[in-house]
């Protein structure tokens, strides 16, 4: 039998929950780059922020239920992205993506910084709009008062 | 010892009302102002905290001990997950009680450390189907665990009657048990031929069960 | 380097697949109807086929059946949305070699390619149209499928058997050399050793 060798292929498999501004530019972006991009949002007017050029998939479905995650395909994912406007569909997606279909990379876009902590514990990347707002404006100001920093 | 009660509205209320008479602490937790001052007026005996019950800083108010028991009874699978997450990793609540909507989300929620989850949609869906073969089958277990056991009886025309238990198309994730005919039990073989009027011990994963019920009883 | 049609008609997927497939460093056609990339089949058939089941006009699952009827030998792997069992089943019976459902990976994409390309289902059915061209007279046309044959297969005796077949009525040395390449490749190739023997023992058939 003849034999090819196992060529992979440098396009990773992404999947985004959350095509807000955010979701949809992340999503533009990657596909651009050349990966293989699923985007999953509960609202299909939501698809329209997606690019010409953006060569992936849509999925219409909850980021709350399984099966949603199942149809994306999230176990065959190399990097999961959550991003809906709420923290904790964010941290639910991103959990079970990461504990439960065991995805290399998982990042979650979680807006209140109480909760960054618990869930970097889970191997989870967290992005914190406010802390990163809030580090912006630190530098912006810069050194103000006492603090040695 | 105290009862945390996170979120939900009928189901909070009703719970709250049965652990009160029975002499527990009941805190209430929940987002809607509105609901706690009707809540307050009826569960006089009741402590009700307006607030997130997913959020750390509005849980770390309540001095919740890992001695207390915990219940996230939200509409939304995610909420009761953060929140039982939290009761667990921050206030070492080993057992966190959380309910879910999307019976799928059982196995994630285990995986992540939430072991005792409460899906309606599943005692719902298992009262349904027993409602369909109502007068056949008795659920001899009424839990909602890993394994269902059933009674099935025989008729005349059940499809399984003149049959030996090998022939029987019943799922690989199930097995006759034991067979009651005329008042004794047989423990059956391969080649034990089933009769009308044998009441069948089955067992089997919930999962398959209606298919059991159909191969067993026929098509409803 | 093997030649791949693609028929989807959303662009973003036969972009997708293009990419993915000629990062791959094959060449990689693409057609939006059944109707078009049919055309381009009958001139020009693929080494292997991705075509979608929902397409307008002549949808997949009709393409599939011509292809079966008209005997093609290469190999067709569905991409689709649809999960439904029997539209599945209905596909693999009209000789489909497989299916993935979108969304879907790179790898699901290239590990598919990789299994039917060089599956012996399709090595047999470019066997079985070498045979029939060459017992039509159509040579050249035998000879060309060959040479694909050697370059896509290299390592099975099948290219050089087919190749002795060929150069049979031509040139017994050279018939007999690539049966000796194949035997070599497999002992027991039966039918090699039996055309070998026909030229030892001075059969003119």
């Amino acid at each position: 039998m003849p034999v090819l060798n196992k060529k992979k292929s440098k396009g990773l498999y992404i999947v985004i929950f959350g095509c807000g501004r955010l979701g949809s530019g992340i999503a533009n972006w990657l596909s651009s780059k050349g990966n293989s991009v699923v985007v999953v949002d509960r609202r299909e007017e939501a698809f329209s922020s997606l690019s010409f050029e953006f060569t992936g998939f849509t999925i219409i479905g909850d980021a709350t239920e399984l099966d949603t995650l199942e149809t994306a395909k999230v176990e065959k994912a190399d990097v999961v992205l959550a991003l809906t406007p709420d923290d904790n569909t964010n941290i639910m997606t991103a959990l079970i993506s990461k504990e439960y279909f065991e995805v290399p990379r998982v990042i979650a876009r979680v807006y209140d910084p109480n909760n960054i902590d618990m869930f970097s514990e889970f191997g989870v990347e967290i992005i914190c709009p406010t802390l990163l707002a809030v580090k912006e404006i630190q530098n912006t100001l810069g050194f103000i008062g006492g603090d040695e920093g | 010892m105290k009862v945390f009660l996170i979120g939900g509205r009928n189901i909070a209320y009703h719970l709250a009302r049965r652990l009160l008479n029975k002499g527990y602490q009941v805190v209430l937790v929940n987002k809607d102002e509105k609901l706690n001052e009707g809540l307050a007026k009826r569960l006089k005996k009741a402590i009700i905290i307006t607030g997130d019950g997913s959020k750390r800083h509005v849980l770390e108010q309540l001095e919740i001990t890992s001695k207390d028991l915990f219940v996230a009874l939200t509409p939304n699978d995610q909420d009761n997950l953060v929140a039982s997450l939290i009761a667990k990793r921050v206030f070492g609540i080993e057992n966190p009680l959380a309910l879910i909507n999307d019976p799928d989300n059982e196995a994630a929620f285990k995986k992540l450390g939430i072991g005792t989850t409460v899906s309606p949609t599943n005692i719902l869906a298992q009262a349904i189907e027993e409602r369909i073969f109502k007068e056949q089958i008795t659920n001899l277990i009424p839990s909602f665990e890993q394994i269902a056991v059933f009674q099935i009886e025989m008729e005349e025309q059940s499809p399984a009657v003149g049959k030996r238990v090998m022939e029987l198309a019943i799922p690989r994730e199930s097995v006759i048990g034991a067979i009651i005919r005329a008042g004794e039990a047989i423990i059956p073989r391969g080649d034990t031929i089933i009769k009308s009027g044998d009441k069948l011990i089955v067992l089997s994963k919930p999962t398959v069960q209606s298919s059991v019920f159909e191969s067993l009883l026929g098509e409803v | 380097m093997a030649k791949i049609y693609v028929i989807d008609d959303e662009s973003s997927i036969r972009r997708l697949i293009k990419m993915i497939m000629e990062e791959q460093k094959h060449e990689v056609t693409t057609f939006a109807t059944a109707e078009e990339g049919l055309k381009v089949i009958e001139k020009e058939p693929p080494d292997l086929l991705f075509t979608d089941l929902g397409l307008p006009e002549m949808n997949g699952l009709e393409l599939i059946k011509i292809v079966e009827e008209r005997l093609y030998s290469f190999p067709i792997v569905v991409v689709s949305e649809i999960t439904i069992a029997e539209a599945i089943i209905e596909a693999f019976k009209h000789g489909i070699c497989d299916f993935i459902t979108k969304p879907f990976t790179p790898t699901e994409i290239i590990e598919s390619f990789e299994k039917c390309y060089m599956s012996t289902d399709t090595l047999l059915k470019k066997k079985k149209e070498v045979i029939s061209f060459v017992e039509a007279g159509k040579n050249l046309q035998a000879s060309k499928l060959v040479s694909r044959l050697f370059a896509n297969f290299p390592n099975s005796p099948v290219p050089h058997y087919l190749f002795a077949l060929l150069a049979f009525s031509w040139n017994k040395e050279l018939a007999k050399r690539h049966l000796k390449a194949a035997l070599a490749l497999d002992p027991d190739y039966k039918e090699a050793r039996e055309l070998l023997i026909k030229i030892d023992s001075g059969d003119e058939n």
